[in-house]
């Protein structure tokens, strides 16, 4: 009743329209008077928009930030074989050693760059070239904002590819688990009862059973040789390089198994809320006059449920975000060329490493949870202003 | 009434048996498809020898169909609970159920006390929140608690042994404590970051959760009866509120294991603790799928199980709830 008060159906809307402001205008006023909300939405909107600068870096527009993925094959200095004194060289640890072997058959340019140095000649058994890159393991200064990775790569630019990373998966996993799968199963398994609403529910009930990390593990373990073969296979019809190369196909990956697996409880909330207008005055109206079942969802249902849709987008989106950290922490995320905000995490997560470079760490831990941190304020705030009877 | 209750919670029970059985299909089926081929992960090489790949295909019932494989491995099961081979643990070979059984302890044991510890915690501070509503110290203490939540796990296990071993050792010393910066066997010290870094991220949730199901009671009409009767507002926090308030607290057990179960993954793994959440990284990487299917079957039995406890035992705390039809 206090929904369809609130954000009632547009028959209301016309009715009251002279006298009142439209709901939504009267929540985002309160939504402003909250100064907790506010920072929240300027923090998004800066790491929001930080990403989304990198996407001119698709459409060939120069961005003036340094290569997120290539800059380490800027490295120019083959210093000399050792087995791996990392302090006195400050680039590779024993473990990471690249040798050159192994560089060349990353990046063909850099074997270029070394000129007649070949592998085979140089190296002697057993050991590993250890290389240098330029400016490898720099603090924050004015050249490199955030300093630059054991790669040498700028950490300011690669934040900002990663923040893009996010914004493409966060969004659109919120597009399909919550407001496709979620929204859609849970008006029509509301509205409609019977055999649907049991087989909807049922299988949510299964995937509610599994933790759902685990979950999330099992499918991108599972599916992750198939699916990365199947683009492979599109690539060499649809000739989609450009988008493998930009790691799509770990990113749907990672999509489907966190839609699949996300959608329950906002298909349970608007079910929940579904049952309850299915009875009020303004949808039994609106069947009277022989409005058909899409009709009434979309018309009428619809715009009812969406601002509970727009309480969870905050928690979705921020969920969505760490997900991605923890999945690419186990190797089942974003893949290393594709930057992202995990595998930064994942290259710094090393306590020694921290005690030395602490930014390495920082940057991206601080940037994500400082946007997982707003995400859920904003969330709060959003849920007061929608539902007040919490405060 | 009784009649009606017990019907309740048969059908209820009845439910669980198919769940898990879907959850046992579901999760067989996609470790089957995963790798293409288990001889291949289990030989490690892409072509193996074709007689060994037979001998393998024997040892591990690879032969026949999905349902032909999928009948056996459900029947082993539930007839002696035989979870299948480790593809990975070859030399001898063991099975899933005893390398899971060698982890489960410690798992649980630091599991435990982390959820025992959000609750110890959590619940306070909520009641806290709750009472000094209006007050900058309600969304402080909550606004507070989030910070853990937002910071990963990952990060948060990294910065809790950087501060505790190596900026706070001298600290720590005076009072002779020595917290190895990893797992150590026969060390107590050793609990103190696993379960430090399992706590904290759930307090924020637990808080909350708290500080609603206060004011929800406060809003009540037994509160203000009490309060107009003259009773002490001591007296009409502690027998009126918090009692009523902590009813609701049932359902939330099952999503601190939840919490815990996940966060288990990354703190095991980063911090040496041979419990079953290192397991499940290990598995990933090691490509055991069979070791996969395994704890997701046995963590998946403990939460179905845990919202069907959760369910009866909220139908006898609230004796308002309608348990004619299911409701939610």
């Amino acid at each position: 009743m206090r929904t369809h008060e609130a954000f009632g159906p547009d028959i209301l809307q016309g009715i009251q329209q002279e006298k009142s402001e439209a709901p939504w205008r009267r929540g985002l006023r309160s939504l402003a008077r909250k100064r907790l909300a506010v920072v929240a939405i300027v923090l998004i909107t800066i790491i929001y928009g930080a990403g989304a600068y990198t996407i001119l870096d698709i459409v060939r527009i120069p961005t003036g930030l340094q290569d997120p993925v290539a800059t380490n094959l800027t490295v120019r200095r083959p210093i000399r074989t050792l087995d791996g004194d990392v302090e006195s060289l400050g680039a590779f640890s024993d473990r990471q050693g690249v040798s050159l072997a192994r560089i060349s058959s990353l990046n063909p340019d850099v074997v270029g760059e070394f000129g007649t140095f070949t592998p085979e000649r140089e190296l002697p058994q057993g050991q590993q070239l250890v290389l240098k890159a330029d400016e490898a393991l720099e603090g924050p200064s004015t050249r490199h904002f955030f300093g630059t990775d054991r790669n040498g790569r700028d950490l300011f630019s690669r934040a900002l590819f990663s923040a893009r990373t996010t914004i493409i998966f966060s969004v659109l996993s919120f597009l399909l688990g919550s407001v496709f799968l979620g929204l859609g199963l849970g008006l029509l398994a509301g509205y409609k009862g019977g055999r649907i609403d049991t087989i909807v529910m049922r299988v949510g009930d299964v995937i509610l059973g599994i933790p759902g990390l685990l979950l999330l593990i099992v499918i991108s373990a599972s599916l992750r040789e198939i699916w990365t073969g199947w683009w492979e296979d599109g690539d060499a019809f649809f000739g989609w390089d450009f988008f493998i190369a930009q790691g799509i196909d770990h990113i749907t990956l990672l999509l489907f198994a966190t839609s699949f697996t996300g959608w329950v409880l906002t298909a349970r909330f608007v079910r929940a809320q579904t049952l309850a207008l299915r009875e009020t005055d303004f949808i039994i109206a609106a069947e009277s006059v022989g409005a058909g079942t899409p009709r009434i969802l979309l018309r009428h249902l619809f715009p009812a449920v969406l601002p509970w849709i727009i309480v969870g987008m905050s928690a979705s989106l921020g969920a969505a975000a760490g997900a991605e950290v923890g999945l690419t922490f186990l190797g089942l995320g974003i893949q290393p060329p594709t930057p992202s905000f995990g595998a930064m995490i994942t290259a710094g997560a090393n306590v020694r490493t921290f005690d030395l470079h602490p930014h390495i760490l920082l940057v991206p831990a601080l940037t994500i949870a400082i946007l997982i941190y707003s995400f859920n304020l904003l969330g709060d705030a959003v849920n007061d202003v929608v539902n007040p009877r919490g405060r | 009434m009784s009649g009606g209750l017990l019907l309740f919670i048969v059908r209820r029970m009845m439910i669980v048996p198919p769940t898990l059985f879907v959850i046992l299909f579901i999760t067989f089926a996609l470790t089957q498809i995963a790798p293409g081929d288990p001889v291949r992960i289990i030989t490690g090489s892409r072509a193996p020898d074709p007689v060994i790949a037979e001998r393998i295909r024997e040892e591990f019932g690879l032969n026949g169909g999905f349902l032909e494989r999928f009948g056996n491995y459900f029947w082993g099961v539930v007839s002696e609970g035989d979870l299948g081979p480790s593809y990975f643990f070859r030399s001898p070979q063991r099975t899933v159920q005893e390398l899971l059984g060698e982890r489960i302890w410690i798992s649980a044991q630091l599991g435990l006390i982390s959820l025992g510890l959000t609750y110890l915690i959590g619940i306070p501070l909520g009641i806290f929140a709750a009472l000094k509503r209006g007050t900058w110290k309600d969304p402080g203490t909550i606004s507070g608690l989030m910070v853990f939540d937002a910071i990963h796990i990952i990060v948060l296990v990294q910065l809790i042994i950087w501060l505790s071993v190596f900026v706070l050792d001298d600290f720590f010393n005076l009072f002779g404590l020595n917290i190895p910066s990893l797992w150590t066997p026969g060390n107590a010290a050793s609990y103190i970051i696993p379960v430090l870094v399992l706590t904290l991220p759930g307090l924020a949730g637990m808080a909350r959760f708290v500080r609603v199901s206060v004011l929800t009671v406060m809003d009540e009409e037994y509160v203000r009866t009490a309060r107009a009767k003259g009773l002490r507002e001591r007296t009409v926090i502690l027998r009126h509120v918090i009692r009523n308030a902590m009813l609701p607290l049932a359902t939330f057990f099952v999503l601190s294991i939840l919490t815990v179960i996940s966060g288990s993954i990354f703190v095991e793994t980063l911090y040496g603790i041979p419990g079953v959440g290192s397991f499940i990284f290990r598995s990933i990487t090691q490509r055991d799928f069979n070791v996969l299917l395994g704890i997701t079957l046995l963590l998946s039995t403990l939460i179905v199980v845990g919202n069907l406890l959760t369910d009866i035992l909220y139908v006898f705390i609230d004796p308002r709830i309608r348990y004619g039809s299911r409701g939610s």
